[in-house]
Formats: structure tokens, sequence, C-alpha cells
């Protein structure tokens, strides 16, 4: 009598882990913090419909924008402003203001 | 001709960055070596400290100016916006503060002597255009920024008083950094071509 009890308490949640299908869908959100001239993290690993959120935290203005060919770029990010982007694939990312300034989105 | 101005150029850039080193290192054994005007580690209020920061800031600002007016290589006006634009931050956060800290900004030996060695540096800029204007501009940017760094590490920082405002210079440096590596990549593509 309890095993079944014991069991119908943690099948459930052993089969939830599992199960790649239902959580990973819900897509997440990830920040990425501007400081001290630095994307931080500077390498963000996130899933295919996740969105991606920079905000500036520095003394500075900065941007982000795509390194190989600038195929996305956010506005111009005055201190305290942030920008977000779904991503959709592995990119190498700069600020064009300050080309030291460098970070990579790794979708999985 | 132009060797000469060349030379005299890089004669004024070592000038002012041993004045910046001397006067961030005065104190220890550098002394020895040292002209007379550098040989006492410059007291520094607080005060004075904030003159030495808005003045090294509105020189780089007004060097990007002049940039701006003579440079026509996209990634050196580039460059030059930024400089214009980060260290017009830096002063507007620096002023916000002193206001708010009741400091008011002081004028001393070492902004004046800031203030020499740029309006040098100037006067040899102005009388280039170009590509060599752009080489000048560039390297002077390296050597302004590694003298600035090394002052407000070795100097503005340590005389500082108030915790704020040494937060403040400290928050400074990463900008300065990006900057010089910035411009030392510049530098590189010049030396490339
Ligand atoms: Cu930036």
């Amino acid at each position: 009598m309890l095993n079944v009890w014991v069991w119908g308490l943690f099948l459930p949640l052993i089969f939830r882990g599992y199960n790649p299908g239902t959580e990973s869908k819900a897509p997440k959100i990830y920040t990425v913090e501007i400081r001290e001239m630095k994307f931080v993290p500077a390498e963000i690993r996130v899933n295919k419909g996740d969105t991606i959120v920079w905000v500036n935290r520095d003394m500075v203005a900065h941007n982000v924008t795509e390194e190989k060919s600038k195929a996305w770029a956010s506005p111009l990010l005055p201190v305290g402003k942030s920008w977000k982007m779904v991503a959709s694939k592995n990119s190498a990312y700069f600020c064009s203001l300050h080309p030291v300034m460098k970070g990579r989105i790794a979708v999985q | 001709m132009g060797y000469s101005i060349a030379i005299e150029l890089t004669l004024k850039e070592m000038k002012t960055l041993r004045t910046l080193r001397n006067l961030a290192l005065a104190g220890g054994c550098v002394i020895l070596f040292m002209p007379a005007t550098a040989q006492d580690n410059p007291k520094l209020s607080d005060e004075e400290v904030a003159s030495v920061a808005v003045t090294a800031n509105q020189i780089d600002i007004n060097q990007a100016r002049l940039a701006k007016e003579r440079s026509k290589n996209t990634q050196v006006l580039q460059f030059a916006e930024t400089m214009a634009n980060d260290h017009k931050a830096v002063i507007g956060q620096a002023s916000a503060l002193v206001k708010k800290l009741g400091v008011t900004p002081k004028d001393n030996a070492v902004s004046r002597q800031l203030l020499a060695d740029a309006a040098k540096t100037e006067k040899v800029l102005k009388t280039k255009k170009g590509k060599e204007f752009d080489k000048a501009y560039i390297d002077n940017e390296v050597a302004y920024h590694k003298a600035v760094i090394s002052a407000v590490k070795g100097l503005l920082i340590p005389e500082t008083e108030n915790q704020e405002l040494k937060d403040l210079l400290q928050n400074i440096l990463p900008a300065l950094d990006a900057h010089l590596q910035h411009a030392q990549m510049l530098q590189k593509q010049y030396a490339a071509k």
C-alpha cells in the first residue's frame, strides 16, 4: 500500500525529468548586463526562441551589433536603457562604438 | 619637412607622457631622473583632482573635434565620435558628483600642465591632414590614454579623499582602457598597410 503511494508521488516527477517536450518549450528570458565596458556574461547559451535582454549599466552609451555582417543591431543604448532580441542562431556580436567589447550567443 | 613635424610630435607626445608619468610616479625612485618641475609629488585637494579629471576629459573632446574637422577616414571619425561622447558622459557624471558634494573644481599645476601640453599637440595636429593627420591623431590618442590611465591610477585616485570621487575615478578606468585598446587596434591597421 505504501509502495503505491510512494510510486504515485515519484513517478510523475521522474517522468517529467525524462520528458524534454513540455518543459523546454516555454521560451526563457536571459539578461546580459553591459558594465565596465564588457558584456556580462560574454557568452550566453540559449535555446532557439529564447529572448535575450541587454541592459546598459555602464557609464557610457553602447550598442549590440552582429559582428560578421551587421546582420542585426540594437539602436544606441544610452545609460540605463535596454534592448531585447529573440535568439535564432549562433552569433558573434560586438559594440560598434567600442569594437574591443565582444560577446557571443550559442543557440542550442 | 614631414619628418621634422613627425619627430616634433613624437617628442611632444613623449613629453606629455613623461609629464603625466612623472606626476603619477613621483615619490618613487624616478625622482632622481626628473627635471625640477616634476620633483615634488603634487599634493592635490579633491577640488584640484576634480579639475584635473575634467580637464583631461575636455582635452580629448577637443582633439576629437579636430579629428572631425581634418580626417576623412570612417574608422577614425567613428573613433573620434566615441571619444567625444564618452568623455562628455564622464564629465557629466563628474560634474553631477562634485555639485552634489559641494566641491568646486580648482585649477592647479597639473591641470595647467595638461592644457599646455595639449595646446602644443593641437598645434602640431593642425599642420596635418588626411592620412598623415590620422596617424598622428591615433598615435597621440594611444600615448594620451596611456598617460591618463597611469595618472588616474598613480596620482588622482591616491590623492582623493572623498570615497565617492575615488569610486568615480575608479569607474572611469575600464572606459579609458577600452579607448586605449581601440586606438591601438587602429594603430595596428596603419602599421599593416
Ligand atoms: Cu560600447
